[in-house]
C-alpha cells in the first residue's frame, strides 16, 4: 500500500486518537498517521482541572494508552510535530520539520486553544491558562504556599480550577463579567447553587465584574476591575473560553465559522477532509466536550469507511467541584421552561428543561444514578409526564441490590 | 518502580490476558493502557460508568468496598450484576490485589 492511501489525523486529543482506534476497530487496514504538537503521549484532559490540580493524580497517569499500543495498532504516532499547512491539490500535509505526508483522507482534530484576555498587563509573569498537561502541572506547582489566585471566568473550567485551588489552600477570587456564573451552560437554578457552594467553601465570587488591567513589575501583583476595585493577587488564571484551532482550515480556504464547518458525516466541503471534536462545527453550535469528541471519532471513522454512522446522542457534560458532581444532558436554552426536582439544600436535585412540552435537557446535581434515565428521556424527547415518573421521588430511593 | 502482574483480564471473547500494572494506578488506566475495550469516557472522574468490569467471585471481598456513588452509577446500567460489578477507575492497584481476575463488561 502506498503512502497516498494513508489516513492522516492531525491532533492527538480525544477526537483524533478516538478516530484512529475507531477506524481500526471497524476493520480499516490503511496506514494511519497521528500528528500531535504536544510533547506528551495522548492523555485525558478532564482530570487536569480536577485530580491533577489537586495533586491527587500524577500527570503521567492521565495517559490514554501505553505508548507501545500505538505501534501495535499500526499507528504512526508523531509527537512534538506540528502540521503547518495543507496542500489540498496535492493532498499533502506539511509539517514543521519541513517534511510532508500524503493523505487519502485527512482528519482535522486540532481541538481548541485557550483564550487570553487582551488587557494591559496580560503578558506579566504568573499568569496561567489551563488546557494542556504542562499548563496543569505549572498551575498545580504554583498553588503551594496558599497563594492569592484570581480566576478570570466563571465557566466550568474556571470554577473547577477555583475549587481545586481552594482545596489546596489558595485564597481564590473568581470574576465573571456576566451577571451570573456559568452563563449559557447552566440554568439559573444550578448557577445559584454553584455560587453558594463556592462561597461556603470560602471562594469570593464577583459577577458582573470585568477585568480591566493587571498591574505588577515583572510578575502580576494586582488586578483592577472596570469599577475601579483593586485585588491583590499572586497568580491569575485566564479561564475565558477556548478558540477552535482552525488555522490549517483557514489557510487552505476551507469554510470556517466558529469551527470548521462540516456536514452530519463530519465532512468539510473538500471530500477528502474531515473535522472532529472541539474544532468541528456540525449543526447550529460547536460543542466542547469529551462525549462529543468521542462521538465524533466514531462518526468520522464510519463516514470515512462508508459505514453507517452511530446514532446521534444527546450532548453530555459533567463537572466535579468539591464533593459535588454535576451532569448536564442535552443543550440548554435560556427560554426553556424549568422544573426543579429534589432538594438543592440537601445537595441532591435535578433541573428538568422543557421545550414545547418535551424534555430537552436535564441537569443533575449529585444524582449520578439518574444519568442513564436522563439520557434516555432527553434522547427520546420525553413528555413531562414520563419525566415526572422517572423523577418522582424527591430524594430518589433507588433500589440498590 | 516495580510493576505488578494484576493477574488476568478476561475479554469479551473469553480470552485471558495477564497484565502488568504499577501500584498507585487505577485498574481502569491499566485496562485502557493495554487497549482493552473500555471507553472510560470521563477519565476516572466517577461520572460515566463506561469503565465497568465484573470482578471474579473469589476476589470480590478482597477489594475495598465501593463508595455509594459508584453503586448508584452502576445500578442503572442494564449490564449491572450486583456483587460482581465495579467501576475499574475506582479500584486502585496495590500489592494485595496481585492476581486479581476481572472481566470487561459489555459496553452499553
Ligand atoms: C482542563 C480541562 C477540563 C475539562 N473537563 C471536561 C469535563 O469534565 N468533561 C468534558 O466533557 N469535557 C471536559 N473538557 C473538554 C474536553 O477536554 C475537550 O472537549 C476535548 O479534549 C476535545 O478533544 P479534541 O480531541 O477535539 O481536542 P483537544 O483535546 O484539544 O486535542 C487537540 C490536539 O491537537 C493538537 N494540535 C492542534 N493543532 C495542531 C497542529 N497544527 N498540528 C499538530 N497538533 C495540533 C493540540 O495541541 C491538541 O493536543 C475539559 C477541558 C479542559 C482543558
Ligand atoms: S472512567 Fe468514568 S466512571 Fe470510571
Amino acid at each position: 500500500m502506498s503512502a497516498a492511501d494513508a489516513i492522516v489525523i492531525v491532533g492527538t486529543g480525544a477526537a483524533g486518537v478516538g478516530a484512529a482506534f475507531a477506524l481500526r476497530s471497524a476493520g480499516c487496514t490503511a496506514p494511519i498517521v497521528l500528528i500531535g504538537d504536544e510533547p506528551h503521549p495522548p492523555y485525558d484532559r478532564p482530570p487536569l482541572s480536577k485530580a491533577v490540580l489537586l495533586g491527587r493524580l500524577p500527570p503521567e497517569r492521565t495517559q490514554m494508552r501505553r505508548q507501545e499500543i500505538y505501534a501495535q495498532r499500526g499507528f504512526d504516532l508523531r509527537l512534538n510535530r506540528q502540521a503547518v499547512a495543507l496542500d489540498r491539490t496535492a493532498r499533502r500535509v506539511l509539517l514543521d520539520d519541513g517534511s510532508a505526508i500524503e493523505y487519502a483522507q485527512l482528519v482535522l482534530a486540532t481541538g481548541a486553544r485557550p483564550r487570553r484576555l487582551d488587557v494591559p498587563g496580560a503578558d506579566l509573569d504568573c499568569i496561567h491558562v489551563l488546557r494542556t498537561l504542562d499548563d496543569a502541572v505549572s498551575l498545580r506547582d504554583a498553588l503551594v504556599g496558599s497563594p492569592r489566585l484570581l480566576v478570570v471566568g466563571g465557566g466550568y473550567l474556571g470554577l473547577e480550577a477555583a475549587a481545586s485551588a481552594r482545596k489546596r489552600g489558595a485564597h481564590v477570587t473568581v470574576v465573571e463579567c456576566a451577571a451570573r456564573l456559568l452563563p449559557h451552560v447552566a440554568s439559573d437554578e444550578m448557577a445559584r447553587f454553584v455560587r453558594r457552594l463556592h462561597e461556603t467553601e470560602g471562594v469570593e465570587i464577583r459577577t458582573g465584574a470585568t477585568l480591566r488591567t493587571l498591574h505588577g513589575t515583572g510578575f502580576v501583583q494586582q488586578a483592577e476591575l472596570a469599577d475601579g476595585t483593586r485585588i491583590d493577587v499572586d497568580r491569575v488564571l485566564f479561564a475565558v473560553g477556548a478558540m477552535p484551532e482552525t488555522s490549517l482550515a483557514v489557510s487552505s480556504g476551507l469554510a470556517v465559522a466558529d469551527g470548521i464547518q462540516v456536514d452530519a458525516s463530519l465532512r468539510t466541503e473538500d471530500p477528502h477532509i474531515w473535522a472532529a471534536g472541539d474544532v468541528a462545527r456540525c449543526g447550529p453550535r460547536r460543542v466542547e466536550s469529551i462525549a462529543n469528541a468521542q462521538h465524533h471519532a466514531r462518526i468520522v471513522a464510519a463516514s470515512i469507511l462508508g459505514q453507517v454512522p452511530p446514532r446521534a446522542e444527546p450532548a453530555w457534560f459533567w463537572t466535579d467541584q468539591y464533593e459535588v458532581k454535576l451532569q448536564t444532558v442535552g443543550l440548554l436554552r435560556e427560554d426553556d421552561e424549568k422544573l426543579v426536582r429534589g432538594s438543592p439544600l440537601r445537595r441532591s436535585f435535578a433541573v428538568l428543561h422543557l421545550r414545547d412540552g418535551r424534555v430537552s435537557a436535564i441537569e443533575l446535581l449529585n444524582r449520578i444514578g439518574d444519568l442513564p434515565a436522563a439520557r434516555r428521556l432527553v434522547a427520546a424527547g420525553a413528555t413531562l409526564d414520563e419525566a415526572q415518573l422517572a423523577f418522582q421521588h424527591p430524594d430518589h430511593e433507588r433500589q440498590i441490590a | 518502580m516495580s510493576t505488578h502482574p494484576i493477574g488476568h483480564v478476561v475479554s469479551e471473547d473469553g480470552t485471558r490476558r495477564s497484565l502488568e500494572a504499577e501500584p498507585g494506578q487505577s485498574l481502569m488506566t491499566v485496562l485502557r493502557e493495554h487497549d482493552l475495550p473500555l471507553a472510560a469516557i470521563c477519565g476516572g472522574c466517577l461520572s460515566c460508568a463506561t469503565c465497568h468490569v465484573y470482578v471474579d467471585a473469589a476476589w470480590v471481598d478482597r477489594l475495598l468496598p465501593p463508595e455509594s456513588g459508584e453503586i448508584e452509577l452502576l445500578a442503572c446500567d442494564p449490564t449491572y450484576r450486583p456483587g460482581a460489578s465495579r467501576l475499574s477507575c475506582q479500584i486502585q492497584i496495590v500489592d494485595e490485589i496481585d492476581g486479581l481476575v476481572v472481566t470487561v463488561a459489555p459496553q452499553a
